[in-house]
């Protein structure tokens, strides 16, 4: 029987979950999330978060993790089967952990090839020159990435985007991680978290530090000072913090900067041994993703972004447009250093992105190897095969249909689902006792006891609100008078526009499922005719409604395809004496 | 920036960088090692 394998040192194992946590959102998410939703004083619920939901699951599933591993189980079906005393069922709801790594991969990948071609461009100079300066130059970015993805974001068209050059990096990105994947935990994904963690941490300190240098009087092409941009994401907005949905997103930022709820971390730690520690590891490995969050994600988007185009301006803008369409023409203004800095910025991109998607591909592949007896490079290039069928049609139909649905249904909605039962399994079912005793196990970190009592009863509280908000969310449309125009505006305000209602008795609006919520997704929400749709708009719109129909039965497909393959492993062993 | 901003930043990243400090100091410094020796398989 092959030896069991094995992390080779902690700080490796460390950088590799912190890898797996450290993501696009680090950099492209939170500092938008934190400007939008009252600044610094969002960083208040963001800490509550993190100590009541976050630190609480990130133990929760390290210990899982170890307790399943000593059982010889090295992905969810297994863990959960373990702990939920082999009841038959838990480990259909352990696929989760399958399904969720394979789906999200599948999209995950597509970006993180776009960094690829993206830092390749910018060091050869090709964003850089007078023609990449102003909107003219962000026009000439959007160019690349319609050439790249084959489908241009400032005009949909087509449910077709296919781009011969993008899907040729796109694979070549998937070769490169089951490459990686293929090496095994130490030699592959361990050693490229070694490696790619310190540069990231580099690369971002270095464009942090040049960032902060642009001084408007002697950068002509700067119009504030980039304090202005680091003042917009932490000055406090105290009365942000009566909004529900600043509460409700600050637990959303968390949940899914810590990479809970995939299953990728169980399996991580399934490699430890028995009296091998949690608690420690566990917390660096959050508090270094924290560290690249806060204070490394806070601090290069938004203040180099404002000190070349102004407050105005970025407010108007997504962390993802920022980063992908704004940030190559702002780096053009610095001279010789522009292709180094484009290229640091799609880098650390890059690997925050390639350390996350080994941790989706190691599930599958222990699980393959496990219950099916492949080999390591096989089980790999089985990830791979298994991956193909999701992630070409991904690149080759408009992002509005498999990739956002993909994004909303497995990376959002099931992440939270998933943690949900596990948080009720490891407290409720395995026993919060039994489940206390196995995270304080080898502890060289003393876990407060009060985390007893937030595990058991806080954590699923939390995570019950969350799937609340998020599936039933409102669109809350609310009607002002503009005071200085006198025009009547309308936003959509979700929740806070009832709870407004609910606590100092304004009227409430109307009931309207948002387009962002489980019930507005399920019903179409954002696909609803205008009153004067053209006939290409019309054809355009029934093409995504039929496409997101076949989307969300790809979708049951591949849970049903899980479900079979471990009940096929299951009556195997069975067979084999081992069940 | 704002007195207001200064503070909550600094609060925020003091927390964040001593909390991660502190966690590699305690994983640098301590005598336990994953594997006790075992060389790693793959």
């Amino acid at each position: 029987m092959a030896k069991q394998e094995r992390w080779a040192s902690r700080v490796g194992l460390v950088l590799a979950m912190a890898g797996n946590a450290v993501g696009l959102g680090n950099f492209l998410r939170f500092p938008a999330q934190a400007a939008a939703n009252g600044g610094g004083a969002f960083l208040i619920p963001y800490i509550v978060a993190l100590i009541l939901l976050g630190l609480p699951l990130i133990w929760v599933e390290w210990s899982m993790g170890r307790f399943g591993g000593q059982h010889g189980h090295h992905s969810t079906p297994g863990i959960f089967d373990t702990l939920g005393n082999r009841r038959a069922w838990w480990k259909y709801l352990g696929v989760f952990g399958l399904f969720t790594n394979l789906l999200v991969a599948a999209y995950y990948l597509y970006i993180e090839s776009w960094t690829i071609s993206y830092s390749i461009n910018a060091l050869i100079g090709g964003f850089t020159g007078p023609q990449f300066d102003g909107p003219e130059g962000i026009g000439r970015v959007f160019d690349f990435y319609s050439k790249l993805t084959g489908e241009d974001p400032r005009a949909h068209q087509s449910v077709f985007a296919i781009s011969p050059w993008g899907l040729g990096v796109f694979l070549l990105c998937i070769i490169i991680n089951i490459s990686i994947l293929s090496r095994g935990l130490a030699k592959g994904i361990e050693l490229v978290s070694k490696i790619g963690m310190p540069l990231l941490i580099v690369f971002a300190a270095i464009l942090a530090v040049r960032g902060l240098m642009i001084d408007p009087k002697t950068d002509a092409a700067a119009v504030a000072s980039p304090f202005v941009g680091l003042n917009f994401v932490w000055e406090p907005k105290f009365e942000s913090l009566k909004n529900p949905s600043v509460w409700l997103a600050a637990a959303g930022q968390i949940f899914f900067t810590l990479s809970i709820g995939m299953g990728s971390i169980h399996c991580y730690a399934s490699y430890l041994r028995e009296q091998d520690d949690v608690a420690l590891t566990g917390t660096s490995a959050a508090w270094t993703n924290q560290f690249c969050e806060v204070v490394l994600g806070g601090t290069i988007l938004i203040p180099i972004a404002v000190a070349y185009l102004g407050l105005a301006d970025v407010q108007q803008r997504s962390g993802f447009s920022l980063g992908f369409f704004v940030f190559p023409t702002l780096f053009n203004k610095w001279g010789a250093f522009a292709p180094v800095a484009g290229f640091l910025w799609f880098g650390l991109l890059f690997f925050a992105a390639i350390t996350s998607s080994l941790a989706m591909g190691q599930p599958i592949m222990a699980f393959l190897q496990q219950e099916y007896g492949l080999s390591r490079p096989r089980s790999a290039v089985a990830f791979g095969a298994l991956l193909l069928p999701l992630a070409l049609p991904v690149a080759m139909f408009t992002q509005r249909s498999f990739f956002d649905e993909f994004d909303y249904w497995v990376g959002t909605f099931s992440l939270v689902v998933f943690a949900l039962i596990e948080s009720i399994l490891f407290a409720w079912v395995f026993g919060m006792e039994r489940g206390w005793a196995e995270i304080r196990k080898g502890a060289e970190l003393r876990v407060p006891g009060f985390f007893y009592y937030v595990i058991k009863y806080i954590t699923p509280l939390f995570l019950i609100l969350i799937l609340i908000g998020y599936a039933f969310q409102p669109r809350g449309t609310v009607s002002e008078v503009n005071r200085e125009t006198g025009q009547v505006v309308t936003r959509d305000d979700g929740w806070s526009a009832y709870f407004e209602a609910w606590t100092n008795g304004k009227p409430a609006p109307a009931w309207d499922w948002s387009p962002d919520g489980m019930i507005g997704k399920l019903l179409y929400r954002d696909l609803q005719a205008p009153p004067d749709e053209t006939p290409e708009a019309k054809s355009y719109r029934e093409g995504l409604v039929v496409m997101r129909t076949i989307d969300r039965l790809v979708m049951v497909g591949a849970f049903t395809f899980f479900c079979i393959l471990v009940r096929k492993a299951w009556v195997r062993r069975r067979a084999e004496g081992r069940a | 920036m704002t007195q207001g901003a200064w503070i909550f930043m600094l609060s925020v990243w003091t927390v964040v960088i001593g909390m991660t400090g502190f966690c590699f100091y305690k994983l640098l410094t301590s005598k336990r090692q994953l594997n006790n020796g075992d060389e790693p398989n793959d």
